[in-house]
């Protein structure tokens, strides 16, 4: 939080700029997180917190809803009371809002919502930036005003606020989703007294006085016929006819006060340009900045001009033919969105429209060429060598309508071609580019680096960071710029001065070095000393090195960070190393800087933390090794393939290209056209992201497969086999491989294996904590181990390749209702990139091996759907007869009504399956049909018995030929064998979102099983709070601690009588997660698992996430139990309480975790209250449970659907 | 020869003639129990086969007989069977003790098992001669046996159905901590303060050698 003094500058990101004046000029925000939005919603909340006040002296009042549509309908309902009110949105959730969008402008209601665009999902989710949804929401009636950077998100929301209370109609505030709301910049602050001096109050009364309000009654939001509802749309007319007057004076009135001038439509370039390009957002720097060096560069031949649109909605034609140069002849309307079908993309047909009527009512005399094209969807970076492309298609002779750039479209030849070596950047700006790995500090460090270079009164600096999708060993990119003047370069950098590898191993993945322009600094962080740290680089590198003349750094910063005791924190080694070489500052005063910024950061923590880190940085310079370049590159070293040689076909063409960092470059054509991808690609991404990998002692071993069922990432694999298996010489076992005899009597000639696949292994240690043996003779040593990888990893992949040579245990053969059995089924879901230790994903393997190859899976938007779904690999796989999930990921919002869908398509189609059988049985086999349609299908061997029966179908059907009855049957015949439909999602799904869905899909008794990976928080867009989240626990949007209980979902859906509801934690207790699985996957009717799923969300070490959940169950926190409608058959009480009596107060669990602790340091007090209520309502809840383990099942709703009806 | 009244073969003192190929000679044996005629205490049976008691133990304190000189069959199977229950009765007189016996646990049916996994294991079959080479060789051995391998196989083919064997898989499976490992040889301790009768450990038994029983019901006294 920054104080504002008149014209302070200060370096943050577009949502920080837009909330900060947000919050001061509103009174109510109707909040709910989606990406990339979030940020402004979270900074909002922890001001009320902080007790920060708006312009009008009041601490805001900030409410979290259960959706976007709630948070619009709250906002609805808090304007129409007269309160000044907000929200912040993006894609979906802004489509949400679409209803009540429409209502609030038609009541001509004074209100602003702040956007950061964001692609809408289509064929694919996108978390990315474009206009696609602000361009969906364009007729609802809102004004839309646009920011295209840091410093504009900062001043239009201002201007925003004044415009609407002006004018009374609604405006969106849309900024560039990630490349302006989360790049980095420095902007001059707008100060309270200059946001209090531009608000006026009067029309902030005449916006209560519009207000609901008993004293002086009116009724508002009635209902129309079609004698009076046109007229009435009409009579609004006025109010957008001013409307960008309004905008106009407002911009004026701020220029007064403020100094920074803006206009609705902004044209820079030629005054006498002849060819202009018209866009939105972000975009409009680059154009400019490409205009202006091309103008410079050949003024004679290029008069350029670009004219950013501000004010989309009201489209003003008297403003943008003002400002639009009468010489242009030729002119491009840039769309950062697409609307297929259509004539034309939004903007392109709102220019063609006033120009074309301008032209017919002789207000311009000559109808120049336009032509439209779309770029960036889903921030695809948009440089300035595609502006130039552009600029040349318009000066063609017939230059191509409705093109794309920045893509390679070989399908439809839209695109347009450009060089990608142009580059228009100044020499006085500096150009530095980091790649780090997720959770090693690179971004935070350069967030720090951008502050403290952008303090200096006289530089400017902009920070921008590219993250890939895993969650565990991402890498990022950060791309930082410095100079003299303002960056407005909103786009990636591609020749950088100075480039530093933070990891060494990307060196083998990426062509980091691709980005270092001619002579720059190489940092690596080299776990070689510096004489032999250029014959551990790949030969490609060498020759890169040499070629660009590059002078080149090496520091081992693990080492040095350990030695002078910093941990793990090799951040502020390496921002050390960055400002001694880079030349960014002279060394001496860059070095002063640095341990200024350490005496800011931990004087408050003792003299002794900062001369440590004063040592630190001493250490780091005396460590820190330039390398003399050889003449020749001489490694042997070649980088190894992106994939397998054996991978599939679609994998090498595609999948290795997008991991390679070259997904930008893939063509059209190489994409699926619906969104459709092959399942398993994640097998053929060897990540190698741990350094240590568990380690099996075969003779300590109990082979209890404790190990296996906890680890999040399906890297341990077991089977048994023949033990002459391993003598086979036509396949003999590697050296290294290690068996053991069967743990168990009656199994002479068995040998099993555990096998630990490293490459894809996290190195979570979660097995390491489930293993219950222990070595009697070394304590500590259990029987898998953490080790190094590096010197195992030759030998254990001979060794994972030697143990898929083994066969896949036969389901048949393995006993399915003990943890131990389920070691030896397969998982079809692998190698996630979910975070290391996560605790969703064992739920997941273990659903994809109990149900894996009859399984559909409808997955809520989240952090399931993101590591399950994201590319450039996904985990879903298939098995050797290529049946696997069938996983789709519709929405967050729908995806119990999806999953619901899937349910009533598979009734249907087993009820014409068995109809067509019926009526084919004399011509394939009476018995045969009857056998199928009579067959139980609850255990696995029952399963396996009906794929042989329908197996035997299919093949006597396709004997039929031709015949359109047995054709038919033939498409639908895969019903026959009975789907598992699961309904997945996390809590912020079930219990807020889809709430109202999910109920509903549990009222209707179909037979869905719905698996609630609970994290308690909205894990996925950070760790915001929901209706799960606990009492007393701290999350974004509930930065004061939560105060109301989680909410008991499980009751709700008991309640209904004819629901299965099971809470499970499996490192609670595994065999109750795998019954609860079962069981509900055996109800024929609607099943609820609602699963206790640690998170890195709850602050605390995940290797220890197991022993936490068993805390949880222990303490009474989240008691163990099963509700199962079908006991009441047999007479026995249908809810059973599997944990015992609360063993430990709940302090004992809670406390292990930041998201409670925190609150203690920061208001002990409240804390010990909550903490208190809470240990009440953990020791009721209990009771309540106690109670209803002793109720026979009268004594719970009936299941009425055995008499038939509607559902039967 | 005669049956007598016992059931028993008397001669008669007549003779009869039969014609065969070959004859094999069966003479009845006697032990010769002389030696334990002046011991007091131990009797003897009506043919000379000195009494024992189910501890085989003869009449007199701290004499044990068994084998053919105690009443049974006479095969080398009942003789070892004797030795190993009357070195068991042995050492609880050394010690001044009872033999205790476990009871008997039911017999384990193969349903009740919890195999992990249903690998095969066929069962040893015994090369035998065939009918021609019976007849063709005279007395070679016609049942080929166990090789020592094939034996060993056999031997561990056996589920040790109700029988514990230390797999700690109840170990490692009981939710709640409360099996407690013993060492080996001695099995496990089942803290019931922690069981909350979940009854993991006896659904995953794979020999069935854990059952579950009715929690004693509280008495006055508890508190």
């Amino acid at each position: 939080m920054t104080s504002a003094a008149p014209g302070k500058t200060t370096t943050i990101d577009g949502n920080t700029a837009a909330v900060h004046v947000a919050y001061r000029v509103n009174e109510v925000c109707a909040i709910y997180p989606i990406t990339p939005s979030s940020t402004m919603a979270e900074l909002a909340d922890e001001w009320v917190s902080k007790n920060i006040r708006n312009i009008f002296g009041s601490v805001p009042v900030v409410q979290e809803m259960q959706s976007e549509g709630g948070a619009a309908g709250a906002v609805h309902g808090a304007l129409q009371s007269g309160a000044l009110t907000t929200t912040f949105s993006s894609s979906q959730g802004l489509l949400l809002m679409l209803p009540n969008m429409f209502k609030i402008a038609g009541e001509l209601t004074s209100a602003v919502f702040h956007v950061a665009a964001r692609s809408i999902a289509t064929q694919a989710l996108s978390i990315f930036g474009d206009h696609s949804d602000v361009m969906a929401i364009r007729s609802c009636g809102f004004a839309m005003l646009s920011s295209g950077s840091v410093q504009e998100a900062h001043d239009l929301a201002l201007i925003a606020q004044m415009a609407t209370l002006e004018s009374r109609i609604p405006f969106v505030h849309f900024f560039d989703g990630f490349r302006t709301s989360h790049e980095v910049n420095k902007l001059t602050l707008l100060s309270d007294e200059e946001i209090r001096s531009l608000i006026r109050d009067d029309l902030v009364r005449a916006h209560r006085d519009r207000a609901l309000t008993p004293e002086r009654p009116f009724i508002r939001g009635t209902a129309h016929n079609p004698d009076t509802f046109f007229q009435a749309r009409e009579a609004s007319n006025p109010f957008y006819a001013r409307t960008p007057q309004i905008v106009e004076l407002a911009m004026n009135a701020f220029a007064k006060v403020v100094g920074r001038a803006y206009r609705l439509f902004e044209y820079d370039g030629a005054a006498d340009a002849d060819r202009v390009i018209v866009l939105i957002g972000s975009a409009a720097e680059t154009a400019r900045e490409t205009a202006a060096f091309l103008n410079r560069a050949d003024a004679r031949e290029n008069k350029l001009g670009v004219l950013q649109v501000r004010l989309y909605r009201p489209f003003s034609v008297a403003h943008f033919l003002a400002a639009l140069p009468p010489s242009a002849t030729s002119i491009a309307v840039l769309d950062r969105a697409k609307e297929p079908g259509a004539a034309g993309e939004p903007l392109y047909l709102d220019v063609l429209a006033t120009l074309a009527q301008a032209f017919a009512s002789g207000a311009i005399q000559k109808m120049p060429r336009v032509i439209g094209g779309r770029y960036g969807l889903s921030s695809k970076d948009f440089t300035p060598a595609m502006v130039k492309a552009v600029f040349e298609e318009l000066a063609q002779a017939q230059p191509r309508n409705s093109f794309t750039i920045g893509i390679n479209d070989d399908v439809s030849g839209s695109s347009l071609t450009f060089d990608p070596d142009f580059n228009i950047e100044a020499d006085d700006v500096f150009h530095a580019v980091f790649y780090g790995l997720g959770a090693d500090g690179t971004v935070g460090a350069n967030k720090s680096t951008v502050k403290i270079l952008a303090d200096d009164p006289d530089r400017y600096a902009q920070g921008y960071f590219v993250y890939d999708s895993h969650k565990s060993g991402a890498q990022t990119v950060s791309h930082l710029r410095f100079g003299p003047h303002p960056i407005r370069s909103p786009y990636l950098i591609s020749a950088a001065r100075f480039v530093a590898c933070h990891q060494f191993d990307f060196l083998d993945k990426t062509d980091v070095l691709k980005i270092a322009a001619p002579g720059a600094v190489f940092l690596l962080n080299c776990p070689h000393d510096a004489d032999v740290a250029w014959d551990r680089l790949p030969r490609p590198v060498q020759q890169q090195i040499i070629d660009k003349g590059l002078r080149f750094f090496v520091i081992d910063a693990s080492k040095v960070a350990r030695d002078t005791g910093l941990g793990a924190r090799i951040n502020t080694v390496l921002q050390t190393c960055f400002f001694a070489i880079s030349g960014v500052l002279p060394r001496e005063e860059a070095i002063s800087r640095i341990k200024q910024m350490i005496e800011k950061s931990y004087g408050g923590k003792g003299a002794g933390i900062v001369a440590q880190n004063f040592v630190a940085v001493d250490q780091t310079l005396a460590q820190l090794h330039q390398v003399a370049i050889p003449k020749q590159a001489t490694s042997l070293l070649q980088r190894p393939p992106i994939v397998s040689k054996l991978a599939p076909d679609f994998v090498q063409r595609f999948t290795a290209e997008v991991m390679a960092g070259r997904g930008d470059e893939l063509p059209v054509s190489a994409l699926p056209v619906d969104g459709t991808f092959p399942s398993g690609t994640a097998a053929w991404e060897k990540r190698n992201i741990a350094e240590e990998v568990p380690v099996w002692e075969t003779d300590l071993c109990i082979q209890c497969g404790q190990c296996a069922i906890v680890c999040p990432h399906s890297v341990i694999r077991a089977r048994f086999y023949d033990s002459a298996r391993l003598n086979d010489p036509a396949t003999p076992a590697p050296e290294n491989f290690k068996s053991a005899p069967v743990n168990a009597r009656g199994y002479p000639d068995s040998r099993f294996t555990l096998q630990f696949y490293v490459e894809d292994c996290t190195g979570c240690g979660l097995c390491i904590e489930a293993c219950p043996s222990q070595s009697p003779s070394a304590p500590g040593t259990r029987a898998i181990n953490m080790a190094p990888k590096a010197p195992l990893l030759e030998s254990e992949r001979e060794n994972i390749a030697f143990f898929e040579h083994l066969p896949v245990n036969d389901r048949a053969l393995v006993d399915f209702a003990n943890v131990r059995g389920i070691q030896f089924l397969e998982p079809l879901f692998e190698f996630s990139g979910a975070c290391g230790g996560c605790g969703e994903t064992p739920y997941l393997r273990l659903l994809s091996q109990l149900f894996g190859d009859r399984l559909q899976i409808a997955n809520a938007t989240g952090c399931s759907s993101i590591y399950g779904g994201n590319l450039p690999v996904t985990p879903w796989t298939k098995n050797s007869q290529g049946r696997g999930p069938a996983w789709s990921n519709s929405l967050f919002e729908d995806n119990a009504e999806f999953g619901l869908g899937f349910r009533l398509a598979a009734d249907m189609h087993v009820g014409l399956a068995e109809r067509l059988a019926r009526e084919l049985a004399p011509q394939i086999g009476a018995s045969l049909v009857e056998e199928i349609l009579a067959a139980p299908q609850i255990r696995e061997s029952e399963i396996v018995t009906q794929r042989k029966r329908v197996a035997e179908l299919i093949r006597r059907l396709q004997e039929l030929g031709d015949q359109p009855q047995a054709k038919n049957l033939l498409s639908v015949v895969d019903h026959l064998v009975r789907r598992s439909i699961w309904l997945v999602g996390g809590d912020g799904w079930a219990y807020d979102i889809d709430y109202g869905g999910l109920d509903h899909v549990l009222s209707t008794g179909r037979d869905v099983n719905v698996l609630v990976l609970d994290t308690e928080v909205y894990s996925n867009t950070g760790g915001q709070a929901s209706k799960a989240t606990p009492l007393g626990a701290v999350a974004k949007f509930a930065a004061a601690g939560k105060r109301v209980a989680r909410k008991d979902l499980a009751l709700q859906a008991i309640a209904y009588g004819n629901v299965y509801v099971a809470q499970v934690a499996m490192g609670a207790n595994p065999q109750q997660t795998l019954l609860a699985m079962r069981e509900a996957e055996a109800w024929p009717g609607p099943s609820l698992i609602l699963a206790y799923s640690h998170c890195i969300a709850h602050g605390f070490d995940l290797r220890y996430g197991m022993a936490q959940q068993n805390l949880a169950a222990a303490s009474g926190y989240w008691p163990l139990f099963r509700f199962n409608p079908a006991m009441r058959k047999s007479g026995e009480a249908p809810f059973r309480l599997d944990s015992p009596r609360p063993t430990i107060p709940l302090k004992d669990y809670a406390y292990k975790e930041l998201r409670y602790r925190s609150l203690a340091s920061s208001r002990p007090e409240e804390a010990a209250e909550l903490l208190t209520l809470a240990q009440a309502a953990v020791t009721e809840k209990y009771a309540q449970y106690e109670a209803l383990a002793s109720r026979d099942g009268s004594r719970f709703q009936p299941d009425a659907r055995a008499l038939g009806g509607e559902n039967a | 020869m005669r049956l007598d009244e016992s059931g028993r073969p008397q001669p008669t003192g007549e003779f009869e003639t039969l014609t065969a190929d070959s004859v094999v000679l069966a003479l009845g044996q006697q032990t010769d129990c002389g030696f334990l005629r002046n011991a007091s205490g131990v009797a003897f049976t009506a043919d000379d086969l000195v009494i024992v008691d189910s501890n085989m133990m003869t009449g007199r304190p701290g004499v044990f007989a068994g084998g053919d000189m105690a009443p049974g069959q006479r095969s080398v199977t009942t003789a070892v069977g004797h030795g190993k229950k009357a070195a068991r009765a042995i050492d609880a007189f050394l010690r001044n003790g009872k033999v205790k016996i476990p009871a008997k646990h039911p017999g384990v049916t193969f349903e009740q098992l919890n195999l992990p996994i249903y690998a095969d294991a066929p069962p040893s079959v015994q090369s035998e001669l065939s009918l021609e080479a019976r007849l063709a060789d005279g007395f070679a051995e016609t049942t080929a046996g166990l090789s020592e391998a094939e034996a060993r196989y056999e031997a561990r083919r056996c589920l040790s159905c109700g029988n514990c064997f230390e797999c700690d898989q109840c170990y490692a499976a009981c939710p709640e901590h409360a099996i407690v490992k013993l060492g080996p040889g001695r099995r496990y301790l089942f803290d019931y303060a922690l069981c909350t009768g979940c009854a993991v450990c006896f659904e995953q038994c794979p020999c069935h050698a854990i059952e579950m029983a009715p929690e004693p019901a509280a008495t006055e006294t508890s508190p």
